[in-house]
């Protein structure tokens, strides 16, 4: 992989790794399996790209992409909460009434930034904005989680009925958690759309199994139970995801055809959580030989 | 001292595989040329255009190991690939990069602002507006290429020949499309102006698209399919609709008369690719993709189907059927 390549793959792993934060804090945190990211990620694109083109200053669309997100997701959490309509439902309803919504914002199906001024065409160099948004955010959720607040909210998600007999408000936790998820989900898809130049009303599928998969690697690869270390991890296991797609789009010397790039990739994450615990069974192995 | 064993596997693997492919791409020999083509989703139309352009490449010479490499991905309609598939191919610095599709071209476009190689884009509805280009007479920066824009009023002109009493024209798109929302804003301007009314039906997904079509069967005198992919790919859904309500469908992609369509006059896609092959030719070979104006496609097909044309009882002109380029006719003798 070229050098070029894989400055891409960082980059496209670091605005992913924020997608993978906001699902960590649904699917672990709060225990809510939440499938609004898949609208609020395009949400995000939406209203940062009709914000510029607007003329909006990019940093503030980016605050209101934030925003839209958060308040998309404060929705899934009080249909939830309020009328007890299961986590996966709320999720699929926001979802669907996002797509229109997301129509509406921006008037047609694809906005194009390729000639717009954004946060990463200003004087600093995208990697800089890049590295240092995503510096913020991770810092600011893990400040977040160890504080009164976060604390509460992770106590109604590991048990809501002792968090309750706490006197911990469990059901505003649970909404504060889906909102703050999807406010971050919704920001890196405003970043997404400013770093590729477009915004898509097709940018948000399968936003949820990414989240998802990339978790998972992180969690496989990190094996911490350090909350620090925890939401890092979300960000490297966002990478690793997004280069073993760059691997696998380097793969045609195997004679592989175009199509099968998502086999690849499917093949390549299954390694990646294979290996480890091969090497810890031959290990085990090892020593009861010895 | 366990945890960082157990990290190593990783770092061995991902070292090791990228070691490999970096080797393959390090060796670009001066005379051999790298074309890198990028295509949103593998789509029936797309894939003709693909081959138009490999075929055209062939045409000129291009062809072989030692005088050219091409590199194909596909995007597998996902926008984020289709970013993955921009970087990979500004890493690897081709001569020429093709975006076949708006999403596959405005990431190309997006990933290039480091690199400036050339782009040609081909089957791009509308380029200005997906600011590809900044005007299509003058595209200003590395980016030329072949849109699939035909006009609209040849298309209706047809249409009123086959079915003189169309009144109404009903059009199933998807609203989540590019290419169908600014073809169906253009077409209603159009049509009124023609003294024909159009009624639209959203489908938002290929399930939807037979509810969708059913939705506004009673209420036209005939469908009209234009390049859209999600309604295209559950074309036969609209084909069925408008058998039962005995209704002709008319269409844009000559590919689908077969499948059950009235008639198509319609850009072949096969044709985008060659004389999108064509504009590669000529950057390789030194001319400025900025003075290259945007082509628009230069022949366009016109297709009956006879058999569902005996179907729906309606009669053609003679004149029509000279002017046919292919007629689709199994149950009977036809030209062709």
């Amino acid at each position: 992989m070229h050098i070029t390549q894989l400055f891409g793959t960082l980059e496209l792993g670091l605005i992913y790794g924020l997608v993978t934060i906001g699902v960590y804090l649904t699917s672990r945190v709060i225990n809510f399996a939440d499938l609004t990211v898949d609208g609020s990620f395009p949400l995000g694109a939406a209203i940062v790209a009709a914000s510029i083109v607007n003329g909006m200053n990019p940093w503030l669309a980016s605050l209101l992409a934030f925003l839209g997100g958060a308040l998309s997701g404060s929705v899934t959490g009080y249909l939830n909460v309020r009328w007890k309509i299961t986590g996966l439902l709320a999720g699929i309803l926001t979802m669907t009434a996002l797509y229109s919504i997301n129509l509406r914002i921006m008037g047609r199906p694809n906005i194009a930034l390729l000639s717009e001024t954004t946060i990463f065409t200003e004087i600093y160099g995208m990697y800089w904005v890049l590295g240092v948004v995503c510096f913020i955010i991770v810092g600011g959720v893990i400040y977040f989680l160890n504080s009164q607040i976060g604390l509460a909210m992770r106590a109604a998600g590991t048990n809501p009925r002792c968090a309750n007999a706490q006197g911990v408000r469990v059901g505003w936790m649970i909404v504060l958690g889906v909102a703050l998820s999807n406010g971050i989900v919704a920001f890196s898809g405003a970043l997404f759309a400013q770093a590729q130049g477009f915004a898509d009303i097709s940018l948000g599928t399968g936003t949820l199994v990414v989240g998802l998969a990339s978790v998972i690697i992180g969690e496989v690869i990190f094996r911490t139970r350090r909350l620090s270390m925890i939401v890092i991890s979300c960000i490297a296991g966002s990478i690793v995801y997004r280069i073993a797609i760059a691997l696998a789009l380097n793969t045609e010397f195997l004679g592989l055809k175009a199509s099968d790039l998502k086999l690849i990739t499917a093949v390549l994450i299954g390694a990646t959580m294979i290996l480890p615990k091969l090497r810890e069974e031959l290990l085990i192995r090892r020593k009861r030989r010895a | 001292m366990k945890r960082k064993l157990l990290k190593k596997p990783y770092l061995g693997l991902l070292l090791g595989i990228g070691l490999i492919s970096s080797g393959l791409f390090g060796n670009t020999l001066l005379e051999v040329k790298t074309i890198a083509i990028s295509q949103i989703i593998e789509h029936e139309a797309l894939n003709e255009t693909y081959r138009g352009i490999i075929e055209e490449l062939e045409a000129e010479g291009y062809v072989g190991d030692k005088k050219v490499k091409i590199v194909y991905e596909t995007a597998q309609g996902s926008p984020l690939i289709a970013a993955q598939i921009a970087q990979k191919f500004v890493s690897i610095q081709p001569d020429v990069m093709v975006g076949i599709g708006t999403i596959a071209a405005q990431a190309l476009v997006g990933a290039n602002k480091r690199s400036g190689k050339p782009i040609v884009f081909s089957s791009v509805t509308d380029p200005v507006g997906a600011q590809l280009v900044a005007s299509l007479s003058e595209p200003g920066a590395g980016v030329t290429g072949v849109t699939n824009w035909i006009k609209l009023e040849p298309q209706i002109e047809k249409f009123q020949q086959i079915l003189p009493k169309l009144k109404r024209l009903g059009i199933v798109y998807n609203p989540g499309e590019g290419n169908s929302v600014i073809l169906v804003s253009r077409l209603k301007d159009t049509a009124r102006q023609m003294g024909i009314e159009i009624t639209e039906s959203p489908a938002t997904a290929t399930m939807e698209v037979g509810m969708a079509a059913k939705h506004i069967a009673h209420k036209v005198d005939a469908f009209f399919i234009s390049n859209d992919n999600t309604v295209l790919s559950a074309f036969e859904s609209v084909v069925g609709v408008a058998n039962d309500a005995g209704i002709p469908v008319f269409v844009s992609d000559i590919n689908k008369v077969q499948s059950g369509a009235v008639a198509a006059l319609g850009p072949d896609q096969y044709e985008i690719g060659r004389q999108t092959g064509k504009m590669i030719v000529e950057i390789l070979k030194g001319t400025s993709p900025a003075k290259m104006p945007v082509e628009f496609p230069k022949k366009t097909e016109f297709y009956l189907n006879l058999d569902a044309l005996k179907r729906l009882h309606i009669q053609v002109p003679s004149t029509l059927l000279q002017e046919a380029d292919k007629i689709i006719n199994n149950s009977g003798s036809g030209k062709r």
